[in-house]
């Protein structure tokens, strides 16, 4: 077994998988904070809102749960106050398949950021 | 940038505490737990994919140095330990670092294949509890005579009873994984050192032998699938699926079992992550923290997950051959006695941090079961009737 092959080999691997990291993190991990991305309806006057999209980075507190919703580039954070186990299993299981959910909910500043309130929610 | 230095972060801590020896990965995970660590990180996932991979890789130095073995690379101590008495430890670990490397690959290849069965066999208990009751009455009857059929029952029932004891009923320690595996495998076989080593063995720094070492890339395709059959059968470890590879592949040099084994210790890392990051289902202790205990629940892109196993790989088996020559140079130095003595010491601090003098009582326990094989002269592998038989109790109950 030729050793300096080896090393040759290993080089390689860890400069593509290096560059691999650094362009699909910067290009196609959602960074951003665009609600318009997220609109299928327009928000009404009370800013009620329908948004879909993915869930990631999920955050479990004692009296509410709080997302991110991707699209694309986009991302907003979500919180869904008073939920129930069954609402929690719906979340883990669409982060974990991936599945895109469906969101009913408000527009609103909470912790002086943007976020979106959950009234209901849906798995598409 | 944030997830880059997250995972440099990861490859650099599993370095470092890699070479501590016998600090479990599921230890680690606890603490990481406990201190937060993971709610600190906004790419944790990433952070421990990095961290487990490097501290795996790392922990061959050493199980090849000083013998000391975790849960996941128990088997591996037998051939490299032959390799040491010859001072050629560096070349163990160069088959390890090469068995890893083909291993992680061809594990990545085996991912869809995985989902697959696990998908079509997890929920079969009965497929589980047949092929678990199948291993332990192999351990029986690939004795010859009867007496010794009687001394592996007996091993069987001392090391499931502590099983049953201390994972069924765990009132007694906090992590009796960490403790209970380094009583049963690593302890005995330190202790005896300390009264059997009186000769010391220089390792060598040049290793001739790698050049007319033919790598079997077929054994390790035969390995990586053997450790893929494994995840399906809770409490079956990396010792079932070298006994599955060995069975079907007879004939095997014991140097062949270096780079094997290793390639069935890398892939059951990535196997585990894989199913415990993407469908909850966890075959490993520390992947069972990562996915249930944690309250920030981040999600795992797959192309992500797959560039950092690679990277991580890379970079750590990079970082082990900067580094192996100084860690030999100075392995050569220091008395092996004393050094068998100051593992022994730091294992002890570990567990008494870990698990306070419970701990320390099922260590002394643990270690009596664990020297029956070294008194009898028989497999190790008997041992791991400490897992089997806990979870076939469970499956069938």
């Amino acid at each position: 077994m030729n050793l300096n092959k080896f090393k040759f080999l290993i080089i390689v691997g860890c400069t593509l998988s290096l560059l691999f990291i650094s362009f699909y993190s910067y290009y196609f991990v959602p960074k951003c904070q665009d609600i318009s991305t997220f609109l299928k309806t327009d928000v009404d006057q009370l800013n009620i809102a329908c948004l879909t999209g993915n869930i990631r980075n999920l955050h479990i507190n004692d009296n509410y749960l709080l997302f991110d919703l991707t699209r694309g580039s986009s991302m907003i954070k979500c919180i869904l106050f008073n939920y129930s186990s069954n609402d929690l299993e719906l979340l883990k299981i669409a982060i974990s398949k991936n599945q895109e959910i469906s969101l009913v909910g408000k527009v609103d500043t909470y912790n002086n950021a943007l976020e979106f309130i959950i009234y209901k929610f849906r798995v598409v | 940038m944030i997830l880059l230095f997250e995972i440099l972060i990861g490859i650099l801590t599993g370095f470092c505490l890699g070479l501590i020896p016998n600090l479990h990965l599921n230890s680690l995970a606890y603490f990481f737990l406990i201190s937060g660590l993971f709610l600190k990180l906004s790419n944790y996932p990433y952070f421990f994919i990095s961290f487990a991979l490097t501290h795996t890789l790392v922990s061959f130095i050493p199980l090849c140095l000083l013998g000391v073995p975790s849960s996941e690379n128990i088997l591996h101590l037998f051939p490299t330990h032959k390799l040491f008495l010859k001072g050629e430890a560096k070349f163990s670990i160069l088959l390890c670092l090469v068995g890893s490397f083909y291993g992680v690959f061809i594990s990545i290849l085996f991912l869809p294949l995985l989902y697959l069965l696990f998908d079509l066999l997890s929920t079969y208990n009965f497929f589980i509890y047949i092929c678990l009751i199948i291993v332990l009455i192999y351990f029986i009857f690939s004795e010859k005579d009867l007496i010794s059929k009687f001394v592996v029952l007996s091993i069987i029932i001392f090391s499931g009873s502590l099983g049953v004891l201390t994972l069924s009923f765990n009132y007694f320690s906090f992590d009796p994984l960490l403790v209970c595996i380094y009583g049963l495998f690593a302890l005995p076989y330190l202790i005896l050192n300390i009264f059997k080593s009186n000769r010391v063995v220089i390792q060598k720094l040049d290793v001739l032998k790698i050049k007319s070492f033919k790598l079997d890339l077929p054994l390790i395709f035969l390995s990586v699938f053997s450790s893929l059959f494994i995840m399906l059968v809770p409490s079956f470890s990396t010792s079932q699926a070298a006994l599955l590879v060995s069975k079907i592949k007879s004939k095997l040099k014991s140097i062949d079992y270096i780079p094997l084994f290793s390639a069935i210790t890398i892939s059951s890392i990535v196997f585990s992550l894989f199913l415990g990051i993407f469908f909850n289902k966890s075959r490993l202790g520390f992947v069972n923290i990562l996915i249930t205990n944690i309250s920030s629940i981040r999600s795992v892109d797959i192309y992500l997950f797959l560039s950092v196993i690679i990277f991580s790989t890379c970079i750590s088996i990079l970082f082990i051959l900067f580094i192996i020559d100084k860690i030999i140079l100075f392995i050569n130095k220091i008395n092996y006695r004393l050094l068998n003595v100051f593992v022994i010491m730091i294992s002890f601090i570990i567990i008494f941090i870990t698990s306070r003098w419970i701990g320390l009582l099922f260590l002394g326990f643990s270690c009596l079961v664990g020297s029956l094989p070294l008194v009898f002269n028989k497999n190790r592998v008997i041992l791991m009737a400490y897992i089997i038989v806990p979870t076939l109790i469970y499956y069938i109950f």
